[in-house]
């Protein structure tokens, strides 16, 4: 036995001492496959990886430049180039019909697109990211996440520096999505350089109701907003029955759309929700309207008009099963319109209106549409792979994608689109003429209305975030299941929070 | 206490009627823990053939009042709009491809090695066979993605040949059939070497025959796992006309939620083909699953 | 002098053919199991992002191990998988191991082989399927749930998160599905095993229980040292019903080292510290293998 030992352990050994030159092999091939990719810089560093590609990019954009309006774009034989755009949405749900749409308008010009849809979730992600690491797979794709995410896949080297493609086409992003909502999309040394361009503007603190159960209990549709108060009071007369049966007053989204609750506390705290000030050093928990949101929310469930967030986690509730399925009267997660607007998946048949979340007090609602407009968020950034073979293919469909081809995502998928090309009208018009009688059109319209150039920059610097976010679902969870008090689950958030950020800038200085 | 059947009926005859109560009452007893162990799987079906709204009623209706089987024709998009489905026939397909041609793959190669193990004598013989047994420890998550980046390297990504190609040592399946092939007792090999057989002809022809057990143990065992496998196809596959059944299933409960009747159906249909397969292959279980169990 | 030559020809071409028969497998073994190892444990030494593509790294040493201790996610989930197999293997043994004794001395042999057959149906479903069927029978609603309130609970626990229940529902369920696994590979070993000693026994008038506890259960012993490797390494290495049933919550309640290992990975995007937690998880079962291993081999020789 003892010899078996001895001879495991020196396998062990073996190992170990291998680990070097087994490593050093394979990256040595890694980087041969990915020298397209990884040209500029193969190591850190986002000022030298910028300077450089810089460098490089622009060395590509002066055949760019001269081809803006190039009448071929597939292959020097004839055929068409074949590019795959990745996003995480369902094809139903608008994109079949984009693609579909561009196919017809390109095929003579050499272009071929086909739509990928991916997770938006970890899995979905790691796979993207895999894929756009080893190339080959992915040209264009649709990214969710913020800012965070966006910039670690720019660090990673994933993604295009599309700054001169932009400039070729003679395209003002300020002019046609708004200079407040570019601001958090630009990186670089001198924030001028640009990764991808945000396509859909959503504001989180809204929220969806069930018009008919409001008319039902007498309750007036708040177009305009409502205080806690009164959304308690809408609530309780919302709430009837008993066991399986029960109707909720309020599904939060605990579970499949916990920002979209957080983002309640976006139209009152906005900018510094998570983090306390522009450096990003400390969280934000510890100001006092994170108590008193907490309190209420807590307030909700205990009553009994909101459905506890042990059984939304551990039912998996989602939009689909409680609020389409008339068991909640409403909901978080605007995000989520599509499924309002797809009847013929989830059959219903009450009228949706969005309203406004509720705010803690009358001092937060003057000028309500404006607060909310506030937190503004930029969404669903279509970027280009570092890797892509056909980068001119790939911009000038991004270029066409962003400037109107996302129409059928506002028909089918109930995306407002941020591009100002769109006029409200219009955007009003296609989701009606789609959603039929499922949605308030004077509701759609305060909501498609929010004055976007309002937009306040957020906090653009951050650490942890994906961290700190599970900290929080974590602490909140352990609070709203009654088993730790405010003040515990306040102080826990604090330190834990700061403890990820000073573990994570200590990690970036090294 | 081992007896064959015949004793078993000699047995009887002379068991008192005590004996015969207790050996009915444990059988009851017994039958019940078993049902206990096929009853999720009994609700399972049941709630398949629901309308979300009885999924869950008070108290549970084993059978359903009414037949319902629109909820796998939902799965599978039969009689539904132009919207696009979760390609459950495409995935079935491919789930049958990879797992059958990994099968093949994988049993063949550990046939080969297990006997190498087990009857040639070569230099680091001991040290491979332990490194063999070192990579059953090794949690598959950890090497994903070098796995991955090897794959992408060699232009695999995307393509079955990704699952199966990996399948070519299945570790365990080579340390069954080692212990398989030291049961069987050298003399064979002696006499068919005597009759001038080369050490291929003997593996083929004499040796492999022995463990046939075994061979269609592990043949069951790798279908299953190859069939049941989970994060290898969901990072390795991107596109969805590649998907295997994991995958499309997964993507089915995270959309359709707590839609538990679809869930239900969905789940019911991936698991008949390993059914069937396990009903084919359970004769040979006991023998072939237990040779290493055994001889520890 | 010739006769070595003979001799050392011999040796080689046995050499030679013997590496012939192993060339598919050692190749795989080498390329898509040792080669990955490698690359695992020299990344756990460096600040790996993964999605900068492999050799983008900085070596750091044993930092990352460092920081494991004082990271409470880790120690959560390390006691969570030191839990879960000392309670899942030991139960599971004993439950299957009295199982496949008593239906295999009192069950009507036709039975026996219908209930074997029926036990061994979850080990042979996809953890997708069992998770979805689970937490539908865990629901508020559910089956689970009703039978405690038809006992006279009257708010039983929402079992999937619940700061207590939660992992031991977990633990049900792996329990639950490897059981037939168990008593299949037990009932084979009884039919294995000489008869001589029962006889005997049965002549000293020794009980079923005397019998089962003095002969069977140290008789089986190869077995039982096969199912707890084997359970041990399966149960430290449990993903998919966490993934889908509880994603590790409530709080960190069934967060188990695999499943931190995937989530640091692949959703914070550390792969040098992933690889730290998974390499840990290696030695741990390295250490477990060959302690259980030595324990055996010197029973064997008693």
């Amino acid at each position: 036995m003892k010899k078996a030992l001895a001879i495991t352990l020196a396998a062990v050994m073996v190992a170990g001492s291998l680990a070097g030159c087994g490593s050093g092999g394979s990256s040595e091939t890694t980087a041969q496959t990915t020298a397209a990719a990884t040209t500029a810089a193969a190591k850190t560093e986002a000022a030298t990886t910028a300077a450089k590609t810089e460098a490089a990019a622009s060395g590509e954009t002066e055949a760019a430049a001269a081809e803006t309006d190039k009448e071929w774009y597939g292959n020097d034989d004839g055929t068409p180039v074949h590019i795959r755009l990745w996003a995480g949405v369902q094809p139903e749900y608008g994109y079949q019909q984009l693609v579909d749409n561009f196919n017809a308008e390109y095929a003579d010009k050499g272009i071929e697109a086909e739509y990928v849809m991916y997770k938006n979730d970890t899995s979905g992600n790691m796979q993207l990211e895999t894929y756009l690491s080893s190339g080959g797979e992915v040209d264009v794709f649709v990214g969710y996440g913020g800012r965070p995410t966006l910039l670690n896949r720019i660090e990673a080297n994933l993604v295009m520096d599309i700054t001169d493609y932009i400039e070729a086409y003679h395209f003002d992003l300020d002019d046609n999505f708004g200079k407040v909502a570019m601001a958090d999309w630009r990186f670089g040394d001198n924030n001028d350089r640009i990764y991808g361009i945000p396509t859909k503007a959503e504001y989180r603190p809204w929220m969806f109701i069930n018009e008919d159960m409001f008319k039902e209990a007498g309750i007036e549709i708040p177009y305009d907003g409502w205080t806690n108060e009164e959304f308690l009071a809408a609530a309780e007369k919302l709430t009837h029955g008993e066991g399986i049966d029960k109707v909720y007053g309020v599904q939060w989204g605990f579970d499949y759309t916990f920002s979209a609750w957080k983002g309640l506390m976006q139209s009152v705290m906005f900018p510094y929700v998570t983090y306390a000030d522009d450096t990003a050093t400390a969280v934000a928990y510890d100001n006092p309207i994170w108590k008193e949101q907490l309190e209420f929310t807590k307030k909700t469930i205990d009553l009994g008009y909101a459905i506890p967030f042990e059984d939304e986690v551990s039912e998996g509730m989602t939009l689909q099963t409680t609020f389409l399925q008339g068991k909640a009267a409403m909901t978080m997660g605007i995000s989520q319109m599509r499924l309002i607007l797809d009847n013929e998946t989830y059959p219903h048949d009450f009228m949706t209106a969005v309203v406004p979340g509720p705010v803690p007090s009358e001092e937060y609602m003057d000028g309500v549409h404006n607060l909310h407009a506030q937190n503004n968020s930029a969404g669903d950034i279509i970027s280009i792979a570092q890797n892509t073979p056909y980068p001119d293919a790939c911009f000038e469909f991004l270029y066409w994608y962003v400037t109107g081809g996302q129409i059928p995502l506002v028909t089918y998928g109930g995306r407002m689109p941020l591009y100002n090309g769109i006029d409200l009208d219009q955007v009003v018009e296609l989701t009606a003429a789609h959603a039929g009688d499922l949605l308030d059109t004077q509701s759609l319209r305060n909501y498609a209305g929010l004055d976007k150039s309002l937009v306040v920059n957020p906090v653009s610097l951050t650490y942890a975030s994906t961290e700190i976010d599970d900290v929080f679902k974590e602490e909140v969870q352990a609070y709203l299941q009654g088993s730790q008090d405010i003040d515990t689950t306040i102080s826990n958030l604090v330190t834990r929070g700061n403890d990820l950020i000073a573990q994570a800038i200590a990690a970036k200085g090294e | 206490m081992k007896k064959n059947a015949e004793e078993t009926v000699v047995m009887k005859k002379k068991l008192p009627l005590r004996r015969q109560a207790v050996q009915w009452g444990i059988t009851i007893v017994i039958v019940l823990i078993a049902a206990l162990m096929v009853a999720p799987f009994v609700w399972m079906i049941s709630a398949s053939f629901k309308m979300q709204k009885d999924v869950m009623s008070i108290p549970i209706k084993w059978i359903p009042e009414y037949f319902y089987p629109d909820n796998y024709f939902k799965v599978l998009h039969i009689n539904a709009g132009a919207s696009t489905d979760y390609h459950f026939i495409l995935s079935y397909w491919n789930s049958i491809k990879v797992s059958t041609i990994s099968t093949v793959v994988g049993v063949l190669s550990a046939l080969l090695a297990g006997y190498a193990f087990a009857k040639l004598k070569f230099r680091g013989s001991n040290v491979l066979f332990i490194l063999y047994l070192a990579q059953m420890m090794v949690p598959s998550q950890l090497t994903l993605i070098p796995r991955f980046m090897i794959f992408s390297n060699l232009g695999m990504t995307n393509t079955h040949m990704s699952l199966i190609l990996p399948k070519i040592v299945t570790v365990s399946s080579c340390f069954m059939f080692r212990q398989a092939f030291l049961g069987v007792p050298d003399d064979l090999r002696e006499a068919a070497r005597i009759d001038g057989a080369g050490e291929f002809r003997i593996w083929a022809q004499v040796m492999v025959p022995m463990v046939r057990a075994t061979m269609a143990a592990q043949a069951t065992v790798q279908f299953l796992e190859s069939w049941n496998s989970y994060l290898d196809p969901l990072v390795f596959l991107s596109h969805w006309r590649k998907w295997t059944l994991t995958v499309a299933l997964d993507q089915f409960v995270s959309i359709e939620g707590t839609q538990y009747n679809l869930t239900m159906a969905a789940s019911c249909m991936a698991i008949i083909p390993v059914l069937l397969v396990f009903l084919f292959g359970q004769k040979y279980f006991m023998k072939g699953l237990t040779v290493g169990a055994v001889k520890g | 002098m010739k006769k070595d030559q003979g001799r050392r020809k011999r040796i080689l071409r046995e050499n030679l053919i013997a590496w012939t028969f192993l060339l598919p497998s050692a190749v795989g073994m080498v390329l898509f199991s040792l080669i990955p190892l490698l690359i695992s444990l020299y990344v756990s030494l460096t600040d790996w992002n993964f999605a900068s593509g492999l050799g983008n790294w900085n070596f750091v040493w044993f930092d990352n191990f460092k920081q494991l201790w004082s990271d409470s996610w880790f120690i959560a989930s390390l006691k969570n998988t030191l839990i879960y197999a000392v309670i899942t293997v030991p139960v599971s043994l004993v439950l299957s191991l009295i199982l496949a004794a008593v239906i295999d001395d009192f069950c009507k042999k036709k039975a026996a082989g219908v209930v074997r057959v029926a036990m061994y149906m979850p080990h042979i479903c996809n953890s997708v399927a069992i998770s979805a069927v689970w937490m539908a029978l865990y629901s508020k609603y559910g089956p689970f749930s009703l039978l405690l309130r038809a006992l006279g609970w009257s708010d039983p626990p929402r079992f999937l998160a619940d700061y207590v229940w939660a992992l031991p529902a977990l633990m049900l369920v792996s329990i639950w599905a490897g059981l037939g696994y168990r008593v299949f590979i037990y009932s084979a070993s009884l039919t294995a095993l000489p008869r001589d000693l029962y006889e005997s026994a049965d002549i000293d008038g020794g009980t079923w229980f005397q019998k089962f506890r003095y002969i069977t259960v140290p008789l089986l012993k190869p077995t039982t040292f096969f199912l707890t490797v084997t359970g041990i390494i399966s149960s430290f290495k449990v993903f998919a019903y966490t993934n889908v049933m509880t994603k590790g919550g409530p709080g960190s309640a069934t967060y188990t080292m695999v499943y931190y290992v995937y989530t640091t990975a692949f959703k914070y995007n550390r792969m040098g510290y992933a690889s730290a937690v998974a390499v840990i998880l290696f030695f741990m079962l390295l250490v477990i293998t060959i302690i259980q291993w030595i324990h055996n081999s010197r029973d064997e020789k008693r």
